[in-house]
């Protein structure tokens, strides 16, 4: 009967140690999430998401600016890298779960484990030196680059992972009916880890979503809209991580709300990204 | 259909049942389909078979039994290339598809699949297709588009695994969404779809009930006269039920092979005997 006692005690114990360590992950979120709002609020009208910053004048005379070129930008600019970093993310992860036999594949192994260790700024120089430079000026592409650079190994791993849960013996069911490798791969296994494929390209989306550090001296920043879409592209780009820091280390009260005011939108951003993650990674099967 | 562990003996035989004999590791007319010689299969140093020489008979039902372990499925899996894709696995010797050696380094492993089906141990459905899209993957994916012709062939296949009745009205249905037996006739019919001339079945009732069972008997029944069948089961009656030829496997090497009424009435090796009256294994 003591030892019964005892047992239910550690039972308790245990059970407010989960209960505490809980609230220690959720509690620093909470706080964020309440200074980024309280503080940002303020700056958020139609204005802010209808016109572009301009000089900080218009904001000290209480003229009317806004984000909405930074919200462009930042779209554009994460979405291109998304179009760069799927194809190669994708085909990284495929040969690293499915042709495990490959002579490249410890090598790629290797490298894409780098990849996803080195500081995202390091990222930021080689798009520098592989796109600014030559092209002489920086642009949204050279920031999409960058980004891709950081999304690439995460889609990489999470492709890995995602088609390595997938059963052996559908590969070889697939195999068996005379279907060649490539054809095995593309629409038995691919298919059947598309969650996971979705819930890791949302992952890697939403993680470079948030970088500042590679975009400073690739897309640089902007503080108006550019005269053509093109610009966009080929002209520097503003981005909401990359706006906030610069409101934030800007001298003008104003600017230091809109800073709060894009975290704000960038958050929601950020949450919407994981939640589509997460909806998506909801098994209809199990396998 | 009796599923219980009721041994076969030479006390114990089904109606119908004659002697002949037949000599060992050679097949008794000219009609064979395949051959292996000398294959061994070693996992890194482990062998998981050594120098079998073996004849499969065309049209014929060749089951493979003996205990858990002694390399029938590695046996089997050699027959396909399947081995292929296992790293540590090599494999030395021939295995002969109408005297062509199928490991010829000018043959196309899927060219071979093709010709050489397989249903394995567990019921294998591709996990985001209909049943439809499941028994004609075969087709499909390799661009056949005729939407007539693979509608053709998938009632025949359906049809062939006994299946059709069941499914006619649910094909677009997930092939997930099958019973366990269903799941396992839908495999077949999958391999059935592409037309294959030898049918490697991993013992492919293990893991269903007896109704099921026996349906999956009755389709092996029919479809001898069309295809070549190599069976791997535990159930010594199925293997007497089903086939023709029995080989018996027993650590890596085969004992015994033969007619499958001479293995189980007269068997020449005391391990087989042993084996088919339940003393081991």
């Amino acid at each position: 009967m003591k030892s019964l006692r005892r047992r239910n005690i550690r039972d308790r114990v245990m059970e407010v140690v989960l209960m505490a360590s809980t609230i220690l992950v959720l509690l620093p979120l909470l706080i964020i999430i309440y200074h980024v709002i309280s503080n940002g609020i303020s700056a958020i009208n139609w204005e802010f998401f209808t016109e572009e910053l301009g000089s900080p004048s218009r904001a000290m005379q209480g003229r009317p600016t806004g984000l909405v070129h930074t919200m462009i930008g930042t779209l554009v600019v994460d979405f291109m890298a998304l179009a760069i970093a799927v194809p190669v993310g994708i085909g990284a992860g495929v040969m690293l779960s499915e042709y495990p036999d490959h002579r490249l594949n410890p090598t790629l192994r290797i490298m894409n484990d780098t990849l996803n260790g080195m500081p995202a700024i390091l990222k930021g120089l080689f798009a520098f030196v592989l796109i600014v430079k030559p092209m002489g000026t920086f642009s949204g592409i050279a920031g999409a680059a960058a980004l891709a650079f950081v999304m690439i190994p995460i889609i990489a791993r999470t492709t890995e992972s995602a088609l390595m849960s997938i059963p052996w013996t559908i590969r070889e069911a697939a195999l068996a009916i005379g279907l060649p490798r490539w054809r095995v791969v593309l629409s038995t296994v691919m298919p059947a880890a598309k969650t996971g494929l979705v819930t890791g390209i949302l992952i890697g989306f939403a993680r470079a979503a948030g970088e500042a550090a590679p975009l400073l001296f690739t897309s640089f920043g902007n503080n108006y809209l550019p005269n053509h879409w093109t610009g966009f592209i080929f002209n520097p780009v503003d981005t909401l991580p990359q706006r906030l820091y610069s409101l934030a280390i800007s001298p003008y009260a104003q600017w230091h709300s809109m800073g709060w005011a894009s975290a704000i939108v960038l958050l929601g951003f950020v949450i919407l990204c994981f939640t589509a993650a997460r909806l998506a990674s909801r098994q209809k099967y199990q396998l | 259909m009796k599923q219980n562990s009721e041994y076969l003996t030479a006390n114990n035989l089904p109606r119908n049942f004659e002697i002949t004999r037949d000599s060992i590791f050679t097949a008794s007319g000219k009609n064979i389909r395949m051959e292996t010689r000398n294959l061994t299969v070693k996992y890194g140093s482990k062998i998981g078979i050594q120098d079998i020489s073996l004849p499969i008979e065309n049209k014929k039902v060749t089951a493979l039994i003996g205990p858990s372990g002694c390399g029938k499925t590695t046996f089997l899996r050699a027959l396909n290339r399947m081995h292929d894709l296992t790293r540590i696995a090599s494999v030395t010797g021939e295995v002969l598809l109408d005297n062509k050696n199928i490991y010829d380094p000018d043959v196309n492993p899927v060219i071979i699949r093709r010709k050489i089906g397989m249903v394995f141990q567990k019921p294998t459905p591709f996990p985001t297709m209909s049943i439809y899209d499941n028994v004609v993957a075969g087709l499909k994916l390799v661009g056949i588009r005729n939407k007539s012709l693979l509608n053709e062939v998938c009632e025949r296949a359906l049809t062939q695994a006994a299946l059709f009745d069941e499914v006619k009205d649910r094909m677009k249905d997930p092939g997930m969404s099958l019973s366990g037996g269903q799941q396992q006739r839908l495999s077949i019919a999958r391999a059935l779809a592409v037309e294959p001339e030898v049918l490697l079945m991993d013992e492919p009732t293990s893991s269903l009930d007896p109704q099921a069972t026996s349906r999956i008997e009755e389709l092996i029944h029919t479809l001898k006269d069309q295809v070549t069948i190599v069976i791997i089961t535990h159930n010594m009656q199925q293997a007497a039920r089903v086939s023709d030829k029995t080989a018996f496997f027993y650590v890596g090497h085969v004992v015994e092979m033969g007619e499958t009424k001479t293995l189980f009435t007269n068997p020449k090796e005391k391990r087989t005997e042993e084996y088919i009256t339940g003393r081991f294994g």
